[in-house]
């Protein structure tokens, strides 16, 4: 007999005492499959929209009317995120490269949550301050004055977002005259989302339906219709 | 086009020779390097002796432990089970990015592996290294790369010890360090070391910087996601695409009715999604 034919020894990890089942917190298997409690065909399914389901799914309890409408309005604002923007970049190059749509949506999910990651974590005072409710705003987060030739988007746009929300909606944040990213993250905070997983997760899925299909118009395979300059490079290796 | 170039050390496109992190690729490294000093390349810029390239492959032996149910591994198989090696190897990598297991625990050991190796008091005192080592894990309530699960000793260390002992390696600097903790901390405090501590030593002594052993550490975990990978997408199991029923339990909200059901009644009523009125 020889080594690999020998019945093995149990290894270390067949002789702890494993629980024999996987929690499940936020969905019962069923039938009737339910999320946070509630039947998910039956009653979410009939009497819910799709935005008030991610709500509750995020957060475990379905929301207000005005919660779900400034959830909603953040959710169209962070729809879109052009071509200019990396994540949408590393996919369009993905489906360059010729993968077929499950890597474009893969590379574009990865991406698009590092993105929000960083964007959270690049907002840490400002969230502090809207979770403390009070005092002074941090510095670096005031959207730039609004000037003729293309500056102060920002500003144009938290506007068109203000005008939209519910009455008094995140008015304080707004007040403040925040960039654009500072007043979703605002709007987002008033809405109920307030763990920093929360506003990624928002911000990373929002633009990804656009963002995947930014890439899929790229033929696989068009290497010259893509500038490898774009942008540039320059080699500086050190002296090994 | 308005942005200045993006400054790279890695490489660039020739004719008929490419660089790489300053070398040339074909008048220098090629016939000469092997895998792992590539890897070491590529990581650092720097090339490594030959001995120590050997050093670096006895560090990715022992390191690799690929069992299918340690849990990134299995990732990797329930990503891969639907037919494609690739985003299994990927997402696999992803539960490495954070703190409780994997390359970070390494860098986290590196760094205070490279702390105490820099106090000279330390070199040659056990006493001054105990209070040393307890000051670390005052501080940090832990020590990174001490702390051995499901078993009383990582054999991977025991393994890597003897391979290094093996080549007359086992006395760098931050080796012979590693070793002293070892012993002071399991006499102290029953504490064993695991394998990150053991990759941070040797990475260190052999040239790796604090911060690039995390990343040495990643690059050798590429054996157990590969392997878990591809086997997977070739032999997908039905198992991983969906669990039997009996091995999960619900322990979430309790079974309720929203307020539109409830408003309905019992007659299920028109669907009523409020944003789509």
């Amino acid at each position: 007999m020889t080594d690999q034919q020998k019945p093995r020894r149990p290894g270390p990890l067949d002789e702890v005492a494993w629980p024999a089942e996987l929690p499940a917190h936020v969905m019962a298997p069923g039938p009737p499959v339910r999320l946070h409690g509630y039947a998910a065909e039956d009653d979410l399914g009939r009497h819910y929209g799709a935005t008030e389901i991610g709500y509750l799914a995020l957060t475990g309890r379905l929301p207000s009317e005005a919660e779900a409408q400034s959830y909603d309005l953040a959710l169209r604002f962070l729809a879109t995120l052009p071509l200019t923007e990396g994540p949408t970049h590393a996919a369009v190059l993905a489906r360059l490269s010729g993968t077929p749509h499950a890597g474009v949506l893969s590379v574009a999910a990865v991406a698009l949550a590092e993105r929000a990651r960083a964007l959270v974590l690049g907002h840490e005072a400002w969230l502090a301050w809207l979770a403390a409710g009070t005092g002074t705003p941090p510095d670096g987060f005031a959207a730039a004055p609004a000037e003729p030739g293309g500056e102060g988007e920002d500003a144009r746009s938290v506007a068109r977002l203000a005008a939209l929300l519910p009455d008094g909606f995140a008015r304080a944040a707004l007040a403040r005259g925040p960039t654009r990213t500072a007043a979703l993250l605002a709007v987002l905070h008033a809405s109920g989302l307030r763990e920093p997983w929360q506003l990624e997760h928002t911000l990373a899925t929002a633009p990804l339906a656009a963002v995947v299909a930014e890439a899929m118009r790229v033929p696989p395979g068009a290497f010259r219709a893509y500038s490898m300059q774009i942008p540039p490079f320059r080699y500086t290796p050190e002296e090994p | 086009m308005t942005s200045a170039p993006i400054p790279t050390r890695v490489a660039r496109t020739g004719w008929g020779e490419h660089g790489f992190m300053g070398h040339r690729l074909f008048a220098d490294l090629a016939g000469v390097e092997h895998a792992s000093g590539l890897l070491a390349i590529a990581l650092t810029g720097r090339r490594l002796s030959a001995d120590d390239q050997a050093v670096l492959d006895d560090v990715a032996v022992a390191c690799t432990l690929a069992d299918p149910r340690i849990w990134p591994a299995k990732v990797a198989r329930i990503v891969s089970g639907y037919g494609r090696a690739l985003p299994g190897f990927a997402a696999g990598y992803l539960c490495l990015e954070g703190a409780l297991i994997g390359p970070w625990m390494a860098g986290a050991a590196a760094a205070w592996l490279g702390r105490l190796a820099a106090r000279p008091e330390l070199a040659a005192d056990d006493e001054a290294l105990a209070r040393a080592l307890d000051e670390e894990i005052r501080h940090a309530r832990t020590l990174a790369g001490f702390g051995v699960p499901f078993r009383p000793a990582d054999e991977r260390v025991a393994a890597l010890d003897r391979l290094l002992a093996a080549r007359g390696r086992a006395t760098g600097r931050h080796w012979s360090l590693f070793a002293r903790a070892r012993r002071l901390l399991t006499a102290s405090r029953r504490l064993e070391a695991n394998i990150s501590c053991a990759i941070a030593a040797a990475g260190l002594d052999l040239g790796f910087a604090v911060e690039e052993v995390a990343a040495l550490a990643g690059a050798l975990a590429q054996y157990t996601f590969f392997s878990n990978a591809f086997e997977a997408a070739r032999e997908p199991a039905p198992a991983l695409q969906t669990l039997d029923a009996a091995c999960v339990v619900y322990v979430g909200p309790a079974e309720r009715t929203s307020p539109r059901a409830a408003a309905a009644g019992a007659s299920p009523g028109p669907a009523r999604p409020a944003l789509a009125r």
